[in-house]
């Protein structure tokens, strides 16, 4: 079943399986009474207004509030909350995006296809923990800054070594691949 | 008066007792008194027909419909009056040079009716929170100062303030002829 779960309130329920289009034939059974209800009488007599979504507008960071500044302190560490809220959303749509095209492949052909998803989203994991991670739920934006500055001061200090090992992990994922391809030649050979 | 006739077939027989069994005449006597028997003395073919007692159904669907009547009925028509006639809010971009008033970022209408009338503007709340942090900030950075000078003050004992103990002119007249003496021995 392709539905596609990108635009909100609309979901694609056709396939090509005659199967899978028997059941939302039946699904249909419980969904025409009450289509037909909401369009002849509801829609009528309802007018439409509308609603908005809060934009916060961007306020000075932490690194540009002087010291002994509370209130430029409290406004920094609301905006630092929201977004890391925003960051954790991103990376569960990420998740989400992998998955289902892991759902869509199966496991099998999805090692393939959905390699690209898999790489973004855990950059974006590491990205989050490089920023967020290990602070806490009670974290502040101060906490994060500190993390920030300890974390450049030993960049500084140790310019060859690599914590993050993105690269490691590309080349782990190679082999893996490369060993799968080899499986699937040759399952007595390799 | 026991009787063993055709009768018996007619009259529906819910509840009989263990002690009842072929012809015998059995007298409702002394121990047997409290045993019911099935008397038929030709008058009717009516007799009780025993049931579960129906006091508690009826005590429970009478409270259900209570409840239902005063609470349940009310806001179900409401809902449906809410959901027919209003409908909840639609999601739009911020049009260019217009600012949303505070309720309008609710999508449920009983939700904007509350915050337009009931509760507190958020805008409002928000700055007076600001404030009483300011204030407090100012308190905390006069109370620091204050501390800062009275250690100071309490190390350096130069200052006629928190610290300063006046010394009494008898002291200093009672030690005067020591102090004298010392001054002649040293010189």
């Amino acid at each position: 079943m392709s539905s596609t779960h990108d635009e909100h309130g609309s979901v694609d329920l056709s396939s090509e399986n005659k199967f899978m289009n028997r059941l939302i034939g039946l699904g249909k059974i419980f969904d025409g009474p009450a289509t037909f209800f909401r369009e002849k009488f509801v829609e009528k007599n309802r007018k439409e207004y509308p609603y908005y979504h809060r934009n916060y507008p961007r306020v000075p960071t932490i690194d540009e509030c002087a010291f002994g500044d509370h209130v430029c302190f409290f406004e920094a560490n609301e905006q630092f909350l929201r977004d890391r809220k925003v960051d954790k959303f991103i990376t569960q749509i990420l998740a989400r995006r992998a998955h289902e095209c892991y759902i869509k492949h199966g496991p099998y052909d999805g090692f393939e296809k959905c390699r690209q998803l898999d790489e973004d989203h855990e950059k974006a994991l590491t990205n989050y923990y490089i920023k967020y991670g290990d602070l806490g739920s009670n974290a502040t934006c101060i906490d994060a800054y500190m993390k920030q500055k300890h974390r450049l001061i030993w960049q500084r200090r140790n310019p060859e070594k690599d914590i993050v090992g993105l690269e490691k992990q590309k080349e782990i994922r190679k082999e893996v691949a490369e060993y799968q391809k080899r499986i699937t030649e040759d399952p007595i050979k390799a | 008066m026991i009787v063993h006739s055709k009768l018996i077939n007619l009259v529906p027989v819910i509840a009989k007792s263990n002690l009842r069994h072929g012809l015998k005449e059995k007298v409702s006597k002394g121990l047997n008194s409290n045993i019911n028997y099935n008397q038929l003395r030709h008058s009717h073919a009516r007799t009780m027909f025993i049931r579960p007692g129906k006091f508690y159904t009826k005590k429970y669907f009478d409270s259900l419909h209570f409840h239902f009547c005063l609470a349940g009925l009310p806001f179900f028509l409401f809902i449906a009056y809410q959901n027919f006639f209003v409908g909840p809010a639609i999601l739009n971009d911020i049009p260019e040079d217009y600012e949303p008033r505070y309720w309008e970022y609710h999508k449920n209408p009983i939700k904007r009716f509350m915050s337009r009338y009931i509760f507190e503007i958020p805008e409002r709340a928000y700055e007076r929170n600001l404030h009483f942090i300011y204030v407090e900030g100012c308190k905390q950075k006069m109370r620091n100062l204050e501390k800062k000078v009275k250690t100071m003050m309490k190390e350096n004992q130069d200052y006629k303030a928190w610290y300063y103990v006046p010394v009494p002119k008898e002291t200093l007249e009672m030690n005067k002829v020591e102090f004298i003496l010392i001054i002649i021995l040293s010189k």
